[in-house]
């Protein structure tokens, strides 16, 4: 039996591989471990299985000096947000099988717009499971407390857009205290998932007014970590309203959809809390002014009704006085009627006394023919008090007469 | 939590204060007292938003 070297077979696989794969062809797959040494790009190309997740197919690819020059300068800045793990990737590729070194795929070409179309597709699948799941409004209808400040923050120490949050914040015109609380965690990549659930874990037995989601602007792939259906299962169960400010205007990620309040930018994210006790600030100081005005209009009320006494109380004693004198004027005619009648009674009783007495005077009777005797001066007015030889004088109206009694 | 309830009760007891104005049936006396509270209440509250409370708190600690 013939054997051959090991070497006679791999030079063998090579014309076989050379023979078959004449012409680079498109090829799609994910990237799973992605260094850059010296100007190249070596890579582990996987495929999982949709269902299992298991890994069914991997090899090594190389992104040469030359071709990564050529990707780089067609796809600017996103060629950094490509070439990086975990990413959905479609390649040009050419089959190359070395001897020593087996089987390498060199990529000549990347197809960005595939691997948008699969973040895209990504992302609403993670919605649509959201969303069956019932934890697409579940943290949109928590009530957002009265006053935001005491606040966690999930971003990165590093990242510009905590930075801008933290800045906007501490400098906010009005003076407002926020006590925020950074949670550090990869912004990007394949952590982000893991790191940002770790983080609200932490954040659900913690006593925070509000959970802050930030991250500066970068490419949509960039944000894709955030697209997450891990991250958007925790947020709908946090029980923490969730405001989230990731990336530029038009991106908008799964946690942005899941979260409580989305906007646009971290910046954006900071007016928003202090707005928010602004707006209860305002509310304060209206209520304090209804309240003073409402205490003004009950103290001039007051003072009206008080005025109207003072002047009823002024009116009255002239009223007291006038209707006194009318009873001490009604009495006094009173008393003066009754004082007249007696007054005419007693002249009456005083006339008819005078009568009688006019009939009882002595000089009446003289005239009459009366007489009466004198005995020593004194009236004798009866017979047996006269003796004999007794001298006595006899008036009459015209004089007196002695005599003798015998 | 204290925090929170706080700043939602200053509103809800402000509120209070003024349908109490509002309403006729108000002391003078009263009247006086319930100004001083509003006052204070927002005061508190504004103190609070600035967190002039939490920095003489770490003031104190640091002492």
């Amino acid at each position: 039996m013939k054997a051959y070297s090991l070497y006679e077979l791999n030079e063998y696989i090579k014309r076989v591989v050379a023979l078959n794969f004449a012409e680079a062809i498109w090829i799609k797959a994910e990237i799973s471990q992605i260094r850059e040494s010296r100007g190249q790009i070596y890579m582990d190309l996987i495929e999982k299985d949709e269902k299992s997740d298991e890994v069914i197919a991997q090899s090594s690819a190389i992104i040469w000096y030359k071709s990564l020059l050529f990707i780089k300068k067609k796809l600017g800045e996103l060629a950094d947000s490509i070439l990086q793990d975990g990413v959905e990737i479609s390649l040009k590729v050419t089959i190359a099988f070395h001897e020593r070194y087996g089987l390498k795929l060199n990529v000549e070409d990347i197809d960005a717009s595939y691997t948008m179309g699969q973040l895209e597709l990504n992302r609403q699948k993670i919605i649509s499971r959201l969303r069956t799941d019932g934890f697409l409004e579940q943290n949109e209808l928590l009530p957002l407390p009265t006053v935001l400040q005491n606040i966690a923050v999930i971003s990165s120490r590093t990242a510009a857009g905590f930075k801008d949050f933290e800045a906007q914040l501490v400098e906010n015109s009005y003076g407002y205290f926020f006590k925020a609380t950074l949670f550090h965690v990869a912004v990007q990549g394949r952590a982000v998932s893991k790191e940002v659930c770790e983080a609200l874990d932490q954040i659900v037995d913690m006593d925070f007014d509000a959970v802050v989601i930030i991250r500066g602007g970068g490419s949509k792939i960039d944000l894709s970590g955030f697209d997450d259906y891990n991250i958007g299962a925790k947020i709908a169960k946090v029980g923490i309203p969730v405001i989230a400010g990731i990336g530029h205007e038009i991106d908008n990620t799964v946690t942005d959809i899941v979260a409580h309040t989305s906007l646009k930018t971290p910046t954006a994210v900071a007016d928003y809390l202090i707005d928010h006790n602004l707006h209860y600030e305002s509310e304060l100081i209206i209520l304090g002014q209804e309240i003073a005005d409402a205490a003004d209009y009950s103290l001039r009320i007051a003072e009206n009704e008080l005025q109207q006494h003072q002047q009823l109380l002024d009116i009255l004693p002239a009223e007291i006085m006038k209707s006194e004198l009318q009873n001490i004027d009604n009495i006094k005619s009173q008393f003066l009627a009754i004082a007249e009648f007696k007054i005419k009674n007693l002249l009456a009783e005083i006339d008819s006394s005078k009568s009688l007495v006019d009939s009882m005077n002595p000089d009446n009777l003289l005239k009459k023919g009366f007489t009466y005797i004198l005995k020593d001066k004194k009236i004798v007015s009866l017979a047996k008090k006269l003796k004999s030889e007794d001298h006595i004088e006899i008036v009459f109206q015209d004089g007196k007469k002695k005599a003798t009694i015998t | 939590m204290s925090k929170k309830v706080k700043y939602a009760d200053a509103i809800i007891e402000l509120r209070a204060i003024l349908d109490k104005i509002q309403s006729d049936d108000i002391s003078i006396d009263d009247l006086a007292a319930s100004i001083k509270k509003a006052d204070t209440l927002i005061d508190t509250c504004k103190t609070k938003l600035r967190g002039i409370e939490e920095e003489i708190d770490s003031i104190k600690k640091k002492d």
